[in-house]
């Protein structure tokens, strides 16, 4: 046996984080260990401290102990009759949607035997063909949350569905009288076209009858921004795919635009390295999805992207603006040529938050350069009054009564408008609780809301295709749906979803319904395109009435990537899901860069106190990489402290009191702003740092694709032959590998979700986060590399168990819990599990997790019925990790083989590639060489990580190839 | 309701279907004693075991010869790899799956794959069940 040569590794000019970046050599001692100090240990007790105590307490127990040997006995209950579909271990697939700031997404849910589990993507469905996000991937946890509203309520009294509809029936007969003059709806906008017709119904009977809109993602700018450009509102429609260039401004347009999931994949569509690659311009404040990806950023505050879209216009139409500063300039410079150099294959976006002449010019400069990846059609949402008319009607004593069916507004409505005070001055607030939350306080009416599995009902998809939604379980919690409720006022609250939602379509016979039904939208409904003139004059003008860029510090306010607007604050599974950029659990903070940090002498974790026109609040900072200067960024939704939502209780600052509802564009930026330095506070749960890389190469990245040809020479240094002393395995069938494609990955975190969901991995708590106990299978982790304040690159990768065909863990189990099967996976059998946690020790991936706690106490509450019971629910003391969804693998076997044939290449594929947006992740068998992993595997671009260990992982990463401009090298 | 398909007709004042007929009109099902009974963490499928030719009588026993039903083999990890290691003397012909015969004819000389890299064929009657032999803890454990 040769001896193995000790291996070498390369440095790296990467690193994680700022403080990483400033002193690596003190960032590295802090990480020498492989969990954080304090991990292995328990609150308040020393191993020995606890091992003598809990020798008391088994001594004592002995005794019981011993006559509980034999497991109690357990019943089965059969169906009595059988339900025709359903066969007791077989799940079934529904299509039906989830919708999102009015959108709807297409979406197949899992059901056993009647229980949603899981939520995939319809594949069928012309938008998100597959894809889902992370929000998607979160609504079974918040189907079963135990703290959502539960009775309908009238000032805390419950009430029957049947008397509300008398009480409400007889109250709006009154209101008719005069046209419903004092009957208000607060809605928040939907594309759903059975809401429309209720709407339009129930305007005909109550003429008077005032709407207005209120939500998270508001369109209101975006849609006035084609009105100025076209003379009417129309919706912007992308097709990525036909963008060579595309440049987004403040829109995250691979993140958290309307339409990110489709962007995402067809952008990702031209991200292969070649001559048809298309290249990424940012220019944003706050380091965003679509940031990290971008072969050129700007760090630019939001103020200034007027200028800067100014600048970008007259640089298109041959004329000349300043864009701020040198570099901006440049950047415009070099930006125009692309666009105009791309033959109409080229998309500007602009972000929602951005005030309507924006939009005006970026039409304007779309228009000038032809292209063909933007299109319009008419709006999918109806456009409303805002809740600050709202306001001013209710101060003014002109509503009596008010149907609110928006989220939450006494929580999100910005602190000048205090809608909260004003909702107790309305005598009738029918209010639509998903929780007995902030609005429900002082609502005279409290429903609870459906969730949307419990619901019927249907929506619109961003390009306009009516999506149907059907229910997979009974209302848990005698929940009750927008359209149900506004259909009380018809006088037929008795009607129920179902014949609502059959209603809207009249012209569908009932076999076409059922067909369509089951694919879960209806054929060839997407909005036909529009054409329209641009108007030149009415955006110069426009453009001019923008006010000069704001003085001092901007503060920005953005929807939260993980609780939105707040709506999610209570679903533990996105509470803990690491911001995708931040990397920031369980909080909000003010994000500003290195160097505001350096001049307000703020550091991560350190309390700060922001003070704007609206007021004052007091959170944690974050240093981010790559943040515009003299701006702070702060997520909304939370600090939500109501009595109903438990898990938000506690959860970072509620900065909506500081908004005000006066603010440029509405209300998502400003100047003037302040921030101080506090008293300390609590350290934040950031999972940045946690299983660090210690310097070697593993996110590997190459700057131009100009470079890449048939070899790569920064992968092919992590290639070839290392010896080993352990023999090799062999083998004969199947060998399940994975491929992850780093050009592709924009670090969304919709897979971290997806595992969750899947593989019944438990949350563990902001204190267990701190001490580097999360469970999560998948990380994401971001790689920076250039300088702190301005980074040149950011690579988010995704990291899991890579499979070994030599695993180190393997061999250092002393009980055979982990070992290898014959296909090359790397098992875990929990049972044999005995929690040394040598293998995690012997892991250079640092991709086992082990469950110091038992993290499912819960499991007798209402959530467990969201548990996949293909997946076995881990106890206290046992380690886990990826296991390329073995569950998944062996259904799908048996399935074939019950069927009599091979298992073929596609037939399945794991929780994380099935809900990738951008199909960055793929799975399958090596030995088929023509699959798409085998594929994978074999391109130029294929790396193993760690390769110097010898450790040959079955996961594959494809190294990231920018597409640089030469012309802007510096930035 | 399936035991009253024939039960309305046949026996249908036996006193031992008394608890059939109190389910069937009540609506509430029966309460059985679960007899089989595997850990959480062991994950069994039976359609892929009859669908390879192991019959009802090799797991479960003559349960036409037992009044009431007990568990017949011991169902531990060693039993099921026995077979899973070498299940030649437990596959019989597809037509005999439900036969309550411990040796059916033709049981043991139908040719197993030892390899994942088999295919056999379905028509072939030597391999006609395409067993394929997996031993691997994810198999049962996941």
């Amino acid at each position: 046996m040769s001896k193995r040569k000790p291996t070498t590794p390369i440095e790296t000019d990467q690193w994680r984080s700022v403080e990483e970046h400033d002193d690596p050599a003190a960032a590295q001692a802090a990480l020498a260990r492989e969990f954080p100090d304090g991990a292995s240990e328990l609150e308040g007790a020393s191993r020995r401290e606890f091992m003598q105590l809990v020798g008391g307490t088994l001594a004592l127990a002995g005794v019981g102990t011993l006559a509980g040997c034999k497991d109690p006995p357990e019943k089965i209950l059969p169906y009595n009759v059988k339900p025709g579909d359903v066969a007791p271990g077989k799940p079934l697939h529904y299509a039906t949607l989830l919708t999102h700031g009015g959108y709807a997404t297409g979406v197949l849910a899992t059901a056993w035997e009647g229980r949603p589990t899981k939520i995939e993507g319809n594949p069928d469905h012309p938008v998100n063909k597959g894809a889902t996000s992370s929000f998607d991937q979160a609504a079974v946890l918040s189907l079963y949350d135990d703290s959502r509203a539960r009775e309908i309520k009238q000032h805390g009294t419950g009430k029957s569905w049947n008397e509300f509809c008398h009480t409400i029936g007889k109250h709006a007969d009154g209101l008719k009288g005069d046209g419903g003059s004092k009957l208000a709806f607060l809605v928040e906008p939907s594309g759903s076209p059975l809401l429309a017709s209720l709407q339009k119904r129930i305007a005909a009977a109550f003429p008077k009858a005032r709407w207005y809109g209120h939500g998270a993602l508001s369109m209101d700018e975006a849609y006035e921004g084609a009105r100025i450009a076209f003379g009417r509102p129309l919706e912007t429609q992308l097709d990525l795919t036909k963008a060579k260039v595309v440049v987004s401004l403040d829109a995250d347009v691979l993140g958290a635009w309307p339409c990110w999931l489709s962007a995402q994949r067809q952008w990702s569509e031209r991200r292969a390295p070649g001559s048809e690659m298309s290249r990424l311009y940012v220019a944003e404040a706050a380091l965003s999805c679509t940031g990290m990806m971008a072969d050129h950023r700007l760090r630019a505050r939001s103020s200034d992207l007027a200028r800067l879209a100014r600048a970008l216009h007259a640089a298109v139409t041959g004329g000349s603006s300043d864009a701020g500063d040198a570099k901006a300039n440049a950047w415009v410079k070099a930006v125009a040529k692309d666009l105009l150099g791309a033959g109409g294959e080229a998309a500007v976006v602009v972000g929602a938050r951005q005030p309507a002449a924006v939009h005006a010019m970026v039409h304007a400069i779309n228009a000038t350069v032809k292209s063909a990846a933007v299109s319009y059609t008419a709006p999918v949402l109806p456009t409303y009054d805002r809740i600050g008319a709202l306001a001013d009607e209710i101060k003014g004593g002109r509503v009596d009564t008010l149907v609110i069916t928006a989220w939450n507004p006494a929580y999100s409505t910005a602190g000048d408008v205090a809608f909260a005070q004003l909702l107790g001055k309305v005598p009738n607030a029918i209010y639509l609780a998903a929780h007995e939350d902030e609005t429900a306080a002082s609502a005279a009416w409290v429903l609870p809301r459906a969730h949307e599995l419990e619901s019927w009902g249907d929506g619109r998809a961003t390009d306009g295709t009516v999506t149907i939604q059907q229910p997979l379980i009974k209302p848990l919690f005698n929940g009750v749906t927008t359209a149900e409720l506004w259909s009380a006022f018809l006088g037929e609250g008795g009607m129920g979803g179902y014949n609502l939602l059959r209603a809207a379509y009249p012209t569908l016979d009932e076999v076409a319904f059922q067909r369509q039904l089951q694919k879960g939208l209806l054929d060839n409904t997407a909005l036909p395109k529009e054409t329209s003139a641009l108007q030149s004059g009415a955006i110069t003008g426009a453009v001019e009435k923008l006010t000069a860029p704001a003085g001092g510090l901007e503060v920005n306010f953005v929807p939260d990537h993980r609780v939105l607007d707040g709506r999610f604050a209570n679903n533990v599974w996105l509470q803990e899901l690491p911001d995708p950029v931040t990397k920031l659990t369980w909080d909000n903070a003010l994000l500003i860069s290195p160097a505001t940090g350096r001049k307000l002498s703020l550091k991560t974790h350190d309390r700060a106190t922001l003070k704007t026109h609206g007021g004052s609040v007091t959170a944690s900072v974050v240093v981010q990489p790559g943040h515009a200067d003299d701006s702070v960024t702060i997520a909304l939704g939370y600090g939500r402290n109501n009595s109903a939502e438990v898990n938000a209780r506690g959860c970072g600052v509620n900065v909506f009191p500081i908004m005000s509802s006066g603010m440029q564009s509405g209300r998502w930026f400003d100047g003037g702003a302040s921030l101080e330095k506090a008293a300390h506070g609590d350290k934040l749960a950031i999972t940045q740092e946690h299983w660090n890389q210690e310097g070697r190469p593993i996110a590997l990245e190459v700057a131009n694709r100009a470079v890449m040809q048939k070899h790569l020479p920064i992968v092919d240094e992590v290639k070839g032959p290392v010896e080993s002393m352990y023999e090799p395995h062999s083998y004969t069938g199947f060998k399940w590998a994975m491929a992850i494609d780093l050009n592709k990955c924009t670090g969304c975190s919709a897979c971290v979700t997806a595992c969750v969901a899947e593989n019944n991995i438990p949350v563990v708590g902001r204190d267990m986060v701190k001490r580097s106990r999360e469970m999560h299978w998948i990380r994401l982790d971001v790689y920076f590399q250039g300088s702190a304040d301005d980074p040149t690159s950011v690579q988010p990768q995704p990291m899991m168990c890579v499979h070994c065909e030599k695993a180190p863990c393997e061999y250092v189990c002393p009980t055979n819990a982990t070992v290898h099967s014959d296909e090359g996976l790397n098992e875990m059998a929990y049972n044999r599990c005995i929690g040394t946690r040598y293998c995690s020790n012997n892991c250079p991936y640092k991709v086992r997790r082990f469950n110091f706690l038992d993290y499912h106490p819960n499991v007798q509450n209402i959530a467990r019925m969201g548990m996949n019971p293909d997946v076995t629910v881990r106890s206290r003391g046992v380690m886990e990790k990826c296991t390329y969804c073995v569950q998944r693998i062996e259904r799908a076997r048996i399935d074939a083989r019950v069927a009599g044939r091979e298992l073929a290449d596609g037939e399945f594929t794991t929780a994380c590639a099935q809900v990738c947006p951008s199909k960055a992740i793929t799975f399958g068998s090596l030995h088929d060489k023509s699959s798409e992993v085998s594929r994978g595997h074999d391109d130029p671009r294929a790396y193993d990580v760690l390769h110097e260990l010898g450790t040959r992982p079955r996961t594959a990463y494809l190294a990231r190839v920018k597409n640089r401009n030469p012309e802007l090298n510096n930035g | 309701s399936v035991c009253m398909n024939c039960h309305a007709q046949i026996w249908n004042q036996s006193p031992y279907l008394d608890l059939v007929r109190k389910a069937y009109f009540s609506g509430q099902p029966i309460e059985w004693k679960k007899v089989h009974r595997l850990p959480d963490f062991v994950f069994f499928n039976h359609s892929i075991h009859v669908a390879k030719g192991v019959g009802c009588v090799t797991c479960h026993g003559r349960v036409d010869h037992m009044a009431e039903i007990r568990q017949w083999s011991n169902m531990q990890m060693s039993w099921c790899l026995d077979c899973h290691r070498d299940p030649k003397p437990n596959i019989r012909p597809h037509k005999y799956i439900t036969a309550m015969i411990e040796e059916a004819p033709g049981q043991g000389t139908i040719e197993a794959h030892f390899s994942e890299s088999g295919s056999g064929t379905a028509q072939n009657p030597q391999t006609m069940s395409d067993v394929h032999t997996r031993t691997s803890c994810s198999t049962c454990h996941r």
